[in-house]
């Protein structure tokens, strides 16, 4: 048995991987159970009387063994049924409804966040204010471009000051549930989330306005909404990311899941109103200098219209939509 | 849009309603007037010649609207309006229609043929044996002299068969459609009932009053009917599909004509500003002109808009009229407007209107929009234009079409017109769609 032996640290974790408590092991060997003739006692009753040992072996390696009449312990990266792993630096164990990490010494730790520059904040202030700044003043812009009526300071304070404040507060309860689960809110971070994310709104439907009138792409205005869905997953997708970063692939599969959902009732429910009812949104219009698509000759022209009559002639000789039968005999 | 005519048939479900006001404004009213001796002559004698032309419900049995019709041969042969049998017409399967005479007697009736150009209908009764009227050789020539005295009768709001008296006022001016202008009363009831000459001979047939207005009412020429007489008859046994077959026949040829008419007038150039904006040649429009000039606060752009309307509806069912044509123009200058915000007050106000379409009538619109430039002598502006089209559903060939155009020469000026077109054939559409942004210019 060699006489310097590594002392290791043996951590529990909650259930979001933060550490509950840390106990030093010098003397090379652990044993770990619900009974009282273990090193480290768990009150789990799940946990067998006499559940894990944790040592070193004859070649110097860490051993984690599973002494469970029932094999139980399963690293989580692993298959049930082993009874003894290596440890590795990172992986956790779990017994019951408990969690484990075992850490060498030589575990090394990320160098220490400066404290000038990108503060308690992590830097996220910086850029929440950059964001917020550009999203009020492009948004402010917009309006005022829009306004074709009477002056009124009145009509600036949706954009100046309502949303704004409703992204806060929805930044606010972000960072509430974050302090809850996660110990720091990350405030500053969930408010850079949240105007990034309208920012990104703005730039897709100012594009959109832009290249529906720009190129005659209505069409693109008509399916902007579809892609609005894509970006508000990825609003959640980066709340929870911050709340719990271990869960984030699978937060990641949940929230794609439900936007492939949502824009698959969206796209269907479009088509549905589409066959019912009038589609006849034109484009904005813009200045006439950002016009990039050359004119249309009548010809060209009243050949797309052509090319509508036999879609039409093909929906007259459909049932309506709604609105009941039109035809009393059956021929 | 709806047109401002009153067509005069009568709804069953209205009737009770309508009864009741009648009697509540007639119980302490003066005591009428005696009817002139011409007037109790030529009713006395027109009486058994009249008729009351009920549409029912097949499966209740119960009276679904009613108007009136005259006999035209001894042996059956009526006239009344297309619109007082135009359930019967389009849904046989779900109506049918009985004639009640002037002592009582009810029967079957049949529908012969039918002008829904004219409004008219030829039905025939179960039986012969009859007394009936003749046409007026003047009026068959359209040789009645202004003012001459005519009398309506029919069956107002079902309590009974009347006459009226007004004057013959010539035809109705700056109309595609030939109507007499009928400086008298009508009613609801009346409809398809005759108006005649005082030596008793038919001048015209009842159709429809104006509704803004005292005693203008509208008779259908006395020639119609006697057309009506010489047309092929329907088939005896009647379906829905052969009517609206036939009602798709007439229609298509009388826009044919109607097209060909406008093209033939052609377009007038009217100064907007920088632009020659196309109007109508033809005199058959009816004009509204409006200005944002005096609103307060004062607007930081001018829209000077004026809107033509044919108001050329043609009854087809009750929630269906057609035939109309309207053009509309807007002039719009920027005076305390950037490009952008001059752009988006052009968008507001010229928005492609959304005509209520019915899904049973009609298919939900198919749309285009582009750059356009008509490039005929290189005075033709820019343009945005858009085109929605919807199909009728029962009348195969037939659609309503919208054409909005904008001009894109400048930041601060430009013009927006649009073209409704109702029961309108696509080539037709498209050729007048065409010849008209072909006539949109700025001025040289």
């Amino acid at each position: 048995m060699s006489s310097a032996v590594q002392p290791f640290w043996v951590e529990l974790l909650d259930r979001h991987g933060a550490v509950v408590s840390r106990q030093r092991v010098h003397d090379g060997a652990l044993s770990v159970g619900r009974g009282y003739d273990n090193d480290l006692i768990i009150d789990d009753p799940f946990v067998a009387p006499a559940h894990l040992r944790i040592g070193y072996d004859t070649d110097g390696a860490l051993w984690i063994e599973d002494l469970a009449a029932q094999p139980a312990a399963v690293a989580e990266s692993d298959s049930p049924g082993v009874t003894r792993m290596l440890v590795g630096s990172e992986a956790s164990i779990r017994i019951g409804h408990t969690t484990l990490r075992v850490r060498t010494a030589a575990f090394t730790v990320p160098p220490a966040l400066s404290l000038r520059g990108s503060s308690a904040s992590g830097g996220y202030l910086e850029k929440a204010l950059a964001c917020a700044a550009a999203f009020i003043a492009l948004s402010l812009l917009s309006t005022w471009l829009a306004q074709t009526g009477e002056y009124k300071l009145a009509s600036y304070l949706p954009e100046g000051l309502i949303f704004p404040l409703v992204a806060l507060a929805w930044a606010g309860s972000w960072a509430l549930v974050t302090r809850i689960i996660a110990v720091h809110a990350q405030f500053f971070r969930h408010v850079y989330i949240v105007f990034a994310v309208l920012l990104v709104l703005f730039a897709l439907d100012t594009l959109a306005d832009f290249l529906s009138y720009s190129l005659a792409w209505p069409l693109v205005k008509r399916w902007l909404p579809v892609t609005s869905w894509i970006v508000l997953g990825a609003l959640f997708y980066a709340h929870i990311q911050v709340i719990v970063p271990r869960r984030a692939q699978l937060a990641a599969g949940i929230i794609s899941t439900l936007v492939v959902l949502v824009i698959g009732v969206h796209i269907s429910l479009r088509m549905e109103s589409d066959r019912a009812q009038a589609q006849r949104i034109a484009a904005k219009l813009m200045p006439p200098y950002l016009l990039l698509k050359g004119a249309a000759a009548p010809d060209a022209f009243f050949r797309e219209v052509e090319a509508l009559r036999p879609k039409l002639e093909e929906a007259r000789k459909k049932e309506p939509a709604s609105g009941g039968p039109s035809f009393d005999d059956a021929d | 849009m709806r047109p401002f005519l009153l067509w005069l048939a009568l709804a069953g479900a209205t009737l009770a309603a309508t009864l009741a006001a009648t009697r509540a404004a007639a119980q302490p009213g003066p005591p009428a007037t005696p009817p002139s001796a011409t007037a109790e002559a030529i009713y006395r004698d027109a009486k058994p010649r009249l008729l009351q032309i009920r549409t029912l419900l097949n499966a209740a049995s119960q009276k679904s609207s009613t108007g009136s019709g005259f006999l035209i041969s001894a042996d059956g042969l009526a006239i009344t309006n297309y619109h007082v049998v135009s359930q019967h017409a389009m849904e046989p399967q779900t109506y049918r229609m009985e004639y009640v005479s002037a002592d009582g007697t009810r029967g079957k009736l049949k529908l012969l043929s039918f002008d829904v150009i004219n409004d008219l209908a030829l039905v025939q009764l179960d039986r012969g044996g009859w007394t009936h009227f003749e046409f007026d050789p003047r009026a068959l020539t359209g040789n009645l002299p202004r003012g001459e005295r005519l009398f309506s009768l029919g069956n107002p709001l079902d309590i009974g068969f009347a006459v009226m008296e007004g004057n013959y006022s010539g035809l109705v001016e700056r109309s595609y459609s030939e109507r007499i202008h009928l400086s008298g009363p009508i009613n609801p009831g009346m409809s398809g009932g005759p108006t005649l000459t005082a030596g008793s001979r038919i001048a015209g047939v009842n159709v429809a009053k104006a509704v803004f207005a005292e005693q203008v009412s509208f008779l259908v020429p006395a020639k119609f009917a006697a057309a009506l007489l010489t047309r092929p008859r329907l088939p005896e046994a009647l379906t829905g599909k052969l009517t609206r077959a036939e009602i798709t026949r007439q229609l298509s040829q009388w826009q044919d004509g109607l097209y060909a008419a406008l093209e033939a007038k052609g377009f007038r150039p009217t100064p907007n500003g920088p632009y020659l904006v196309p109007e109508s040649a033809a005199d058959w429009f009816t004009c509204g002109a409006r200005t944002n000039a005096d609103a307060k606060p004062k607007p930081r752009a001018r829209n000077d808009s004026s809107s033509c309307n044919m108001q050329n509806w043609l009854f087809l069912a009750g929630d269906l009229f057609t035939g109309n044509v309207r053009l509309t123009r807007s002039h719009f200058k920027a005076q305390d407007l950037n490009s952008f915000q001059f752009a988006q007050f052009v968008s507001q106000n010229s928005r492609v209107s959304g005509d209520e379409s019915n899904p049973k009538r009609f298919t939900a619109p198919a749309c285009h929009e582009d750059v356009y430039a008509a490039d005929n002598d290189g005075r033709n502006p820019k343009l945005r234009v858009y085109w929605c089209a919807s199909a009728y559903r029962e009348l195969e060939g037939l659609y309503n079409t919208t054409l909005m155009a904008v001009t894109q020469d400048r930041n601060d000026e430009a013009v927006a017109v649009t073209l409704a077109l109702s029961g309108v054939s696509y080539a037709n559409a498209m050729r007048f769609a065409r010849r008209l942004l072909a006539e949109l210019k700025v001025a040289p």
